[in-house]
């Protein structure tokens, strides 16, 4: 209720600065290009469909005046994408918005797009280019998120195993620093193993099998989304099935829905409709808004009373994604204007 | 041996069989060069300005120079399957050391030069094949690479990236002159110098080279340092394309330069030097994904049409190579 207070102010404030602001480019909608390095996973490709249906949506709408989307060949190779880049900026689009394949081998590009006046929005990543705009997830939201959620549901007591994602990476050093965090606030919860999954199912599966004949009873296992492999080791094991996070892709949703894994479990991952919400959030500054430099929005958390409307929405090679429209972006970039991310509502589950 | 050189009717003009077979592959890829070059200029005719030119020709130089690399690589029928980190290890050299202690890292530099012309000197001293030798240096040049630059960053020197990015006078594209001048000194070398006959000898048959007095060892030494000359190159190129260092900037050039040698009439089995083919083979992949991204082509369907037209240009060598014997 609270949330639903403050977003309505937020939102009320937001129109308000928007009328303020001096339309810049108002007298007609922009161009958009899309730059993707590559298409190689079910995460790239899940950003793909749901940018090329908002946009498709968009364009209907009058927001935008035409969309291309650009997938360099190769396996993310930033040679590959500099070029695809580069025939790119001839076309001179208004709005550039790249998921790029390095977070530094790009700048010149970048930079080389921001001298022709293209409005450059980067998402998924990061860059030091101080002209261009960053859309992104927070890891730190994404182990948040899901740590609370299996915390919650064992009822703030019992034996966990930590999972942890890529070994030495600094996404994970930013999540484990949250993880940590959040469990020294529960002293009844035991961390009775800590593991490196890689985030990965498989990998899991197989780290887990290795040790648990040597662990007591285990009530969940905090992770970033193998929860799949860790209820298939678990249930190999002949154990009571713990409390996981899964990735929200169809096929853990699907194996989810059919009874695996304890109740409070939840599915967390980043969001790949961060390209669409990069396009929302690159619209408002081409028509003249202020907005930070870099802007977080939420990953896609699914939890366990939202689980069957979102195996509804989400095919079973995808993996869901929040369906963002220029109202709900508007909302979340208050919040961050407003330094209060956390706080800021979650969009519905999509519909399709 | 000249009075005996076969002859091939070609167009009613008579050739040396031997320049037709190297040279007719290499043709075919510059016509189709040039075909990808005339529809990327129609659907988008700010290409055919310096600008233009620049834009879409500069991303190509370091993977051209590196071409250049296995070129002489292949010419003296050895393969470099380091090559992609060999390139990626110099960024990271020349956006630290080089930058900040311009001394230290042109030694660095030199260095990893002297450390190719050894792997020569194994190769030819131990009988290790040069896959597997390449293959195992590939994994030093990745480690040390790693310890340069953990997580890629680092700035390219300024003069590198005054350079890639310097718009000359009477509109002449700076990419092209500096793939132009690689391309020309690599030719030379190969084709018009003691040295060039000497590796090419190496390739197509050490054993008269060995007759005639060369030293295989000192031959397959200076070839690799050759090669290790040309990635350095290559590496400093690419430096200041994507403005710092990153080890895994490009692990696919081991692959596409072979592919744009035997694009460019090479052949694995060594002997043969194709310089200016290389360079159109080079150009030729380089382009496609101009070409992909102008056609603007649904993102299922690009991987597959990039590599039908590789195949098909590789069939028409084929198919010409047939005509000519």
């Amino acid at each position: 209720m609270n949330k639903f207070v403050s977003s309505t102010a937020l939102s009320a404030a937001l129109v308000t600065a928007a009328l303020l602001a001096p339309p810049v480019h108002a007298q007609e909608a922009p161009s958009v290009a899309l730059s993707n390095a590559f298409l190689g996973n079910a995460w790239r490709r899940s950003m793909i469909t749901a940018f090329e249906e908002a946009a498709k949506l968009a364009q209907e709408q009058g927001q935008i005046s035409s969309f291309q989307i650009l997938n360099a060949p190769g396996e993310n190779s930033a040679t590959e994408q500099i070029a695809q880049l580069r025939a790119l900026l001839l076309d001179q689009p208004d709005i550039l918005l790249v998921n790029p394949a390095s977070p530094t081998a790009l700048n010149p590009t970048l930079q080389q797009a921001c001298d022709l006046g293209i409005i450059v929005v980067v998402f998924d990543s990061s860059t030091d280019v101080e002209c261009v705009h960053i859309v992104t997830n927070s890891f730190g939201d994404w182990a948040r998120l899901s740590t609370q959620a299996v915390i919650d549901a064992i009822g703030g007591e019992g034996n966990v195993i930590l999972a942890r994602g890529v070994q030495g990476s600094p996404p994970e050093i930013e999540m484990y620093d949250v993880q940590t965090e959040i469990l020294a606030e529960y002293p009844d919860v035991n961390v009775v193993s800590e593991i490196f999954t890689f985030c990965d199912s498989a990998r899991a599966q197989e780290a887990i099998l290795g040790i648990l004949a040597s662990l007591p009873e285990v009530d969940g296992v905090i992770g970033c989304g193998e929860g799949l492999g860790v209820v298939q080791a678990f249930q190999t094991a002949g154990r009571d099935v713990p409390v996981v996070a899964f990735a929200p892709s169809g096929r853990a949703l699907t194996f989810w829905g059919e009874g695996n894994g304890a109740p409070g479990s939840v599915a967390v991952m980043s969001d790949p409709g961060q390209g669409v919400a990069a396009m929302f959030t690159a619209i408002k500054i081409y028509n003249g808004a202020e907005i930070p430099r870099t802007t977080y929005f939420p990953p896609v958390v699914v939890s366990d009373d939202a689980r069957d409307a979102w195996i509804a929405a989400v095919d079973d090679d995808e993996i869901a994604s929040w369906q963002w429209t220029q109202e709900l972006v508007d909302v979340q970039l208050a919040a961050n204007i407003a330094g209060d991310v956390a706080g800021a509502p979650l969009p519905p589950v999509p519909v399709r | 041996m000249t009075s005996q050189t076969t002859r091939t009717n070609l167009f009613g003009i008579t050739f040396p069989k031997g320049r037709v077979r190297r040279l007719l592959p290499a043709l075919l890829t510059l016509v189709a060069l040039v075909l990808i070059l005339l529809i990327c200029g129609t659907l988008q005719p700010r290409i055919w300005s310096q600008i233009g030119f620049t834009l879409i020709f500069s991303p190509i130089v370091a993977l051209a120079i590196a071409s250049m690399a296995q070129m002489v690589m292949m010419s003296i029928g050895d393969i470099d399957l380091g090559v992609g980190f060999f390139v990626g290890m110099v960024t990271t050299i020349a956006a630290t050391l080089l930058r900040d202690t311009p001394v230290f890292g042109a030694l660095a530099l030199i260095g990893s030069v002297l450390a190719y012309a050894a792997l020569g000197a194994i190769v030819q001293l131990r009988g290790v094949p040069s896959l597997i030798a390449t293959l195992g240096a590939s994994f030093i040049w990745l480690g040390i690479g790693m310890v340069i630059l953990p997580v890629p960053g680092g700035t390219a020197p300024g003069w590198l990236s005054a350079y890639v990015f310097w718009t000359p006078p009477f509109g002449i594209p700076v990419p092209l002159v500096t793939m132009a001048v690689a391309t020309a000194i690599t030719w030379w070398m190969m084709q018009r110098s003691g040295l060039g006959v000497r590796f090419r000898t190496l390739g197509s048959n050490p054993a008269a080279l060995a007759r005639a007095g060369g030293s295989l060892v000192v031959t397959r030494m200076l070839a690799y340092g050759v090669v290790g000359c040309l990635g350095v190159a290559a590496g400093l190129a690419l430096t200041g394309e994507i403005g710092g260092g990153d080890v895994n900037a490009v692990p696919g050039y081991t692959l596409t330069t072979v592919a744009a040698v035997i694009l460019g009439g090479g052949m694995f089995t060594g002997g043969r030097a194709v310089a200016w083919g290389t360079l159109a083979g080079a150009v030729t992949l380089g382009l496609l994904t101009v070409l992909l991204t102008l056609l603007n082509l649904s993102s299922n369907l690009q991987p597959a049409v990039q590599g039908g037209i590789v195949i098909a240009v590789l069939a028409g060598r084929l198919l010409v190579e047939r005509v000519a014997r």
